[in-house]
């Protein structure tokens, strides 16, 4: 193989005071939040690499975060707590002050609409995965067609794995219900010791939610969750599948976007691929018949081994994610080295090197072509940017707006924080208007205001394949691979 | 004449053969008047006379026999020489005359129908002229070689004789293509030097314009003599002479102009030949290029500024010749032509396509012509795009988008080849401020990009180069609506953090980064430092792997320097240091007799308060205090302040009054960083590096030593490389370091009590050395009485009455002295000394004792020995009026401790 010049980073992403343990990007790649040490979380434009919201979502340690939906992000503190918070910059200021710089008393930030309490003794990042993801993914991917029947799109549910109160259970509650769904059995035939890594993940083929489970003692197990957990009383999750490939603690694992394979890393130099099983189907067929019953923990699960394992021969990698199209796996390490592997065949592909620290987290951004980009603009974005333009405008005294259309905003607002179908319906409404439609042509959507070159630069970064790394020394690195 | 040729008849007449003779006689005596005389006025009569003449001979026969002598004498007026010249009517009038001359005979209307052969009929006629054929061919190329004259007389200044002569060209391209073939071209170029005399206001041009759309033979004419300009472009351009050059450039330009509304096919070609033409100018001045590049200024002289002129146009750019400027200058001129005309977007978008070429010179070429040929579209055609829907992309926009990516490839190269032409960079600047002229505000997302390289030639040792950048980033600061580029530095130094932060962590060695990363701290002040802290780390890996090369390293440490000269501003660490100064380090060894009564006093009050404490915890029952035992001191402290005005850190003990000083800001963290790494290279070989150092230590002590809990264990870490320092072979190293030595004293006190203890064989060594230079005759460790005075001469200012004749001394020496002066004054005031010690400073500071910081200081430590090392000296009375003037200025001032003592002068 030629050797190639090393990679550079694009971008630093300097701000956080302390290690960075945790980074998502979210939006379709055009936002990364990244969380820290100390309980801040930052929500940095991935276009010209700045914040556009910072806040202290936790007292702790950042552990995990996630995006629900459009606006709703998902932070997981040490301090006991899973929070989702509404932040839609289009519609409000945020602070932008970093935690490096000298602090301001008072501080806008994003709106708290749930908080979990958890347990986060052991440093495990909690998982979410949608109840009902299907027909979203559909909708994501069909694009426009499809847009007017999403209206599963108020239906989305989720579901939250986190470690239990004993700390070698794993938890799953829904969201926004924050009921608890289900709890993993104790694995009988092996000591696991605490849950490291957890992760939801979809098995497309059979479409069954399945938890992933990396424990303390090198183990992981995979978990079949009953019926989606869509029962209403809190069910005991069915062990499918155990290994043990490592002799160190589970650090991380991520599952290829399938679902029929999933990737572990440890304290120690191994990272190890797993296939999954074909999950059993739900007894809820026969739920009237004397079967199910039989078997309340599933066929009796012994250690297998994994079905691949490649020595790296650097301990340590704290952090493991597979990128969206399956393809290619990334992992962090101590060894301050970021490396991407061939997901099919385990090989070292890349190794990125900038920090000077452990690296603590590594995201891949989501693959999207330049359709996925152009679909995506439906009502919502385009009133989003609408807003943002009147925003700009009201700020700089530009222009008065008539009071008939500020109302209509707000009103607009309100639906949209509460209700998108009920939004959609009153944006058309709104838009029959002749004044109003042409008000927002002027301003958002169709009009060229945004348009030009703000706009190419956004689906410039949409399509572009990121890798964010967080390390020790504060900094997120940005890199552009592959 | 003219009333004659009223009628027929009289036309007859005056061409019957009876009259011939007279005809021409007339005829010759007007053109004798007409060419001989030099007065205007006859001229001008004369021209009138032969018009009429001319008009009244009907016979086209008669009239071709005169042509030759006609024509003769009107060139020899038209021709312009120093010796003729004759008024501007007359030459106008001459003009009209040829016109309708030619016009008459020479027309192709009536010159088709011309007999091959002279009539045998007519040939015996001596005074007729049989025109035929051959006769035409004749004529023709005589009339050739006149109007080759004539035409120069396109120049003139006056508008109604180009006026005169634009008729004729025009007369000869309508009227006489075939008949006067041979002049055509010549014609065609002399219309297009009519036209292009004065720029475009010319009424020339506009008349020639309506012509032209109206004529549609005229203008074919044009086109191919255009073409085959063009064609020509790039060979005349290989041609040594200048004069060619500037003439086919004019005229493309110009013919270019003139097809303005009339789309032209020749873009193609046109681009192929501009980029040949060009480059052929661009060869010419590589040659030489590398001479501007040799004379190289030293990096670190160039600070970089901002505050400059505010130049917001690129001045163009200079080649070696001035002739070859004016080429361009001429380039410049067709490209603004060609600008204008439709078909100049294909021809920007075929030269783009030629971007990509082997050649630096086609390269640049094309890129030149591109950039100024889309600028020059934006400002000729203010868009009619921008009111128009836009169904489809522009293709403007789209052709400076794809320079404008060209660009950034350019500028952000990641090791620039150095063989690449700064022309390309300015190119490329060139570049980035049109698009950001176009997007305003909107350019503001691109800066991410953009900014550093921007600056990164602010840096450039090219001064055409830094003019550049410097425009550009002028105009990107006015086009994205920042008041100035300071500011526009400031907003946007996350990007150049980041880009300088890549350059030097990729090892990048090249002085633009650290002096790019020098002005932003200098320009944003200490809040830039918290994002700093591995750049830092990367300068130092930088230092590890180029100590070898000084001008490097010393300009990083200018920059490490620039930091923490930045970094003690910082709110957090400008806390003035007075409140801290009484932190207890310094205590006195001799216990004085305010001690004993202080200690009494203390002892008293305690019991005393310990007496009152029982009282209450008997009288109350209470088994234990209430309230915390702090509240109960500040009454007792009070008490013992007021009467005597000692400190009262005087016990042994001083409590520690802080629990826990405040973590310590960011800022804070990156000097001490900077500080403790410099351990590493105070042992460099060069001299200069080994003082920047200890300057920069200068500067962040006082900043370190308000956090104690750090401060100490950098002492720690830094003495031991520190020490060695007072050895070095450089006298102003040795200086800096006493100085740094000095402030760990103000700063530590006592905690260097040791550390002075144990250095204090190199101190002594210092001191030898200050005086070894002119005292090889006693080297013993007493003053001889010669050094002593001079020193004292030196270093005080208030004795210099006491005259001496003064001893030479070496500056260098004077350095260390000076430093070791105030090294010594600073241990003794800070630091607890033993007796011996003490002693020993005496004797150093002998000569300077006097001095009233240096008495106050050693005051501070020991007065009584002060004293008695003075009244010794004054005893010893080898000073005389010298040593009794300075006691006595002494004395005045120690009783301060001692209010009953009295001291005689002796």
């Amino acid at each position: 193989m030629a050797t190639r010049p090393p990679a550079w980073p694009t971008s630093i992403l300097r701000g956080h005071a302390s290690q960075v343990h945790s980074v998502q990007f979210v939006c379709q790649n055009t936002r990364l939040l990244t969380g820290d040490a100390d309980g801040w979380v930052v929500f940095w434009k991935v276009e010209n690499k700045r914040p556009l919201a910072v806040w202290k979502a936790h007292e702790g340690p950042i552990l995990g975060l996630a995006e629900w939906g459009p606006t709703r992000y998902i932070t997981h503190g040490r301090d006991n707590a899973l929070r989702v918070w509404r932040l839609d910059e289009s519609f409000q200021r945020y602070s932008i002050t970093l935690p490096a710089e000298p602090g301001e008393e008072y501080r806008t930030i994003p709106c708290l609409l749930h908080s979990l309490p958890v347990n986060t003794l052991n440093f495990c990042s909690f998982s979410m995965c949608y109840q009902h993801a299907q027909q979203r993914a559909q909708a994501d991917r069909k694009g426009k067609a499809n847009m007017s029947t999403t209206s599963v799109l108020s239906r989305d549910s989720i579901l939250v794995a986190v470690p239990a109160t004993d700390d070698k259970f794993v938890d799953v509650y829904q969201l926004p219900g924050e009921s608890l769904k289900a709890r993993t059995p104790r694995v009988q035939s092996v000591v696991t010791g605490m849950v490291m890594a957890v992760k939801l993940v979809r098995h497309q083929a059979s479409q069954i939610i399945l938890l992933l489970v990396g424990y303390e003692a090198g183990i992981t197990a995979v978990f079949k969750l009953p019926r989606n957990c869509t029962g209403l009383a809190m069910e005991t999750a069915q062990l499918m599948y155990l290994s043990n490939p490592h002799s160190q603690p589970v650090l991380s694992l991520d599952v290829s976007p399938e679902g029929d394979f999933y990737f572990t890393s440890s304290a120690d130099a191994i990272v190890a691929m797993h296939h999954i099983p074909q999950p059993p189907p739900d007894h809820d067929e026969a739920y009237g018949s004397s079967e199910a019953p039989v078997f309340p923990f599933g066929p009796l699960v012994t250690l297998q081994a994994p079905h691949k394992t490649l020595d790296t021969k650097h301990a340590g990698q704290q952090s493991l994610r597979v990128r969206s199209d399956g393809r290619l796996l990334i992992t962090g390490g101590w060894d301050t080295r970021i490396r991407i592997y061939s997901t099919r065949t385990l090989k070292e592909v890349a190794m990125l090197k900038w920090h000077k620290e452990g690296v603590y987290a590594v995201d891949f951004s989501t693959i999207l072509t330049a359709e996925d980009v152009e679909v995506n603009e439906d009502e919502k974005t385009r009133f989003g940017k609408a807003c943002q333009e009147i925003n700009r405008r009201l700020a700089n005294k530009e222009e008065e707006l008539p009071s008939y259309v500020l109302r209509t905003l707000e009103i607009l607002n309100q639906k949209l924080s509460e209700d998108e179908e009920a939004f959609k319906i009153m944006l058309r409404q709104a838009e029959e208007a002749y004044a109003f439609r042409v008000f927002m042509d002027r301003m958002g959507g169709r009009s060229r205001l945004l348009e030009a070159p703000d706009r190419q630069r956004e689906e410039k970064t949409m399509v572009k394949h990121w890798v964010a790394a967080g390390a020790k020394d504060g900094k997120v690195s940005l890199w552009e691979v592959f | 004449m003219t009333e004659t040729s009223r009628t027929s008849q009289g036309r007859q007449a005056v061409t019957a053969t009876a009259n011939i003779p007279a005809l021409g006689e007339a005829m010759l005596v007007v053109l004798d008047s007409l060419t001989d005389t030099n007065a205007n006025n006859v001229k001008r009569q004369a021209v009138s006379a032969l018009d009429g003449i001319l008009a009244a001979i009907n016979d086209d026969d008669a009239l071709a026999s005169f042509l030759p002598r006609v024509v003769s004498s009107l060139t020899k007026i038209l021709t312009p020489s120093s010796s003729n010249r004759p008024s501007f009517r007359v030459v106008e009038q001459a003009l009209g005359i040829l016109t309708s001359l030619i016009t008459r005979l020479l027309s192709d209307g009536k010159t088709k129908d011309l007999p091959d052969k002279a009539s045998l009929g007519q040939s015996g006629d001596s005074t007729k002229v049989s025109r035929s054929t051959s006769w035409l061919q004749a004529t023709a190329s005589q009339i050739k070689i006149a109007l080759a004259n004539v035409f120069k007389l396109r120049d003139h200044d006056k508008p109604e004789v180009r006026q005169a002569l634009l008729s004729l060209c025009l007369c000869i391209l309508q009227d006489c293509r075939t008949s006067l073939s041979p002049c055509t071209s010549m014609a065609t170029e002399t219309i297009i030097g009519l036209a292009g005399h004065q720029g475009s206001s010319d009424s020339i041009e506009a008349q020639l314009k309506a012509i032209l759309s109206a004529n549609q033979n005229l203008s074919d004419v044009l086109r191919e003599s255009l073409h085959g300009w063009i064609v020509a472009l790039p060979r005349v351009m290989q041609s040594r002479d200048d004069r060619s050059r500037h003439r086919i450039i004019h005229q493309i330009s110009v013919s270019l102009r003139l097809f303005e509304e009339d789309p032209t096919i020749l873009d193609e070609r046109l681009a192929d030949s501009l980029r040949d033409g060009l480059s052929a100018v661009f060869a010419d001045a590589n040659g030489l290029e590398e001479l501007d590049k040799s004379t190289p200024n030293a990096i670190t002289d160039r600070a970089l500024t901002l505050t400059s002129t505010k130049s917001s146009t690129f001045s163009p750019i200079a080649l070696q010749f001035k002739g070859q400027d004016h080429m361009m200058a001429e380039f410049r001129v067709l490209v603004r032509e060609l600008a204008r005309s439709n078909s100049a977007l294909t021809v920007a978008e075929a030269l783009t396509g030629s971007m990509g070429s082997r050649f630096v010179e086609t390269r640049l070429a094309s890129f030149w012509l591109s950039v100024n040929l889309v600028r020059d579209i934006t400002v000729t055609n203010p868009s009619v795009d921008d009111f128009m829907d836009r169904g489809m992309p522009n293709p403007r926009e789209e052709l400076l988008d794809d320079l404008y990516s060209h660009s950034l490839e350019l500028l952000n190269q990641r090791e620039p080849v150095a063989d690449t032409p700064w022309y390309f960079f300015a190119l490329a600047l060139e570049t980035v401020a049109l698009q950001a002229k176009r997007y305003r505000t909107d350019f503001r997302g691109e800066l991410s990009e953009v900014l550093y390289p921007v600056l990164h030639h602010l840096g450039s040792s090219n001064t055409a180069l830094r003019a550049h950048a410097l425009t550009c980033l002028n105009i990107i600061a006015e086009a994205s609506e920042y008041p100035d580029a300071g500011e526009l530095v400031v907003a946007n130094v996350d990007y150049i953090v980041n880009a300088v932060g890549l350059k030097l962590a990729y090892g990048d060695v090249s002085p633009q980064a650290p002096q790019v990363l020098l002005m932003m701290m200098r320009l944003c002040g200490p809040t830039l430092l918290p994002y700093l802290d591995d750049l830092v780390d990367s300068i130092f890996d930088s230092l590890e792997r180029y100590h070898g090369y000084p001008k490097l390293a010393e300009l990083l440490f200018s920059v490490l320097k620039g930091m923490t000269e930045e970094g003690v501003k910082a709110p957090q660490l400008a806390l003035t240091a007075d409140g801290e100064e009484k932190h207890g380090h310094h205590q006195k060894k001799a216990v004085t007799m305010n001690d004993v009564i202080e200690a009494l006093k203390k002892i008293d009050a305690d019991t005393r308060k310990r007496d009152e404490e029982d009282k209450e915890q008997h009288a109350s029952g209470e088994p234990f205090p209430q309230h915390p035992w702090a509240d109960e001191k500040p009454p007792s402290n009070g008490a013992q302040n007021d009467p005597v005005n000692e400190e009262e850190d005087d016990h042994p003990p001083a409590p520690p009054t802080e629990e826990s000083p405040p973590p310590a800001p960011r800022t804070f963290t990156i000097l001490l960083k900077i500080s403790s790494l410099t351990q590493h290279y105070l042992t460099t070989a060069s001299p200069h590096l080994r003082n920047s150092l200890l300057s920069l230590l200068r500067t962040t002590i006082p900043a370190l030593a308000q956090h104690e809990n750090s401060f100490l264990p950098l002492i720690h870490t830094l003495w031991p490389v520190l020490l060695p320092r007072l050895q070095d072979p450089e006298a102003y190293v040795v200086s800096s370091a006493l100085t740094i030595i000095t402030l760990l004293c103000e700063h530590a006190g006592d905690f260097m009590r040791t550390r002075i203890e144990d250095a204090w064989h190199s101190i002594t060594r210092v001191y030898t050395r200050t005086k070894q230079p002119d005292n090889t005759a006693s080297p013993s460790l007493h003053m001889s009485a010669a050094l002593e005075t001079s020193m004292a001469k030196l270093s005080t200012t208030s004795t210099t009455d006491l005259n001496r004749p003064e001893l030479y001394i070496d500056a260098p020496t004077r350095m260390i002295w000076t430093s070791l002066v105030a090294c010594l004054c600073s241990i003794a005031r800070h630091v607890t000394l033993r007796d011996d010690r003490f002693e020993h400073v005496l004797d150093m500071l002998d000569p300077v004792l006097a001095r009233a910081d240096v008495s106050e200081a050693l005051a501070h430590a020991n007065a009584d020995a002060l004293w008695l090392r003075l009244y010794k000296r004054s005893k010893r009375g080898d000073g005389g009026g010298k040593a009794v003037g300075s006691d006595g200025f002494f004395v005045g001032r120690v009783p301060g401790g001692k209010p009953g003592w009295r001291f005689v002068c002796v």
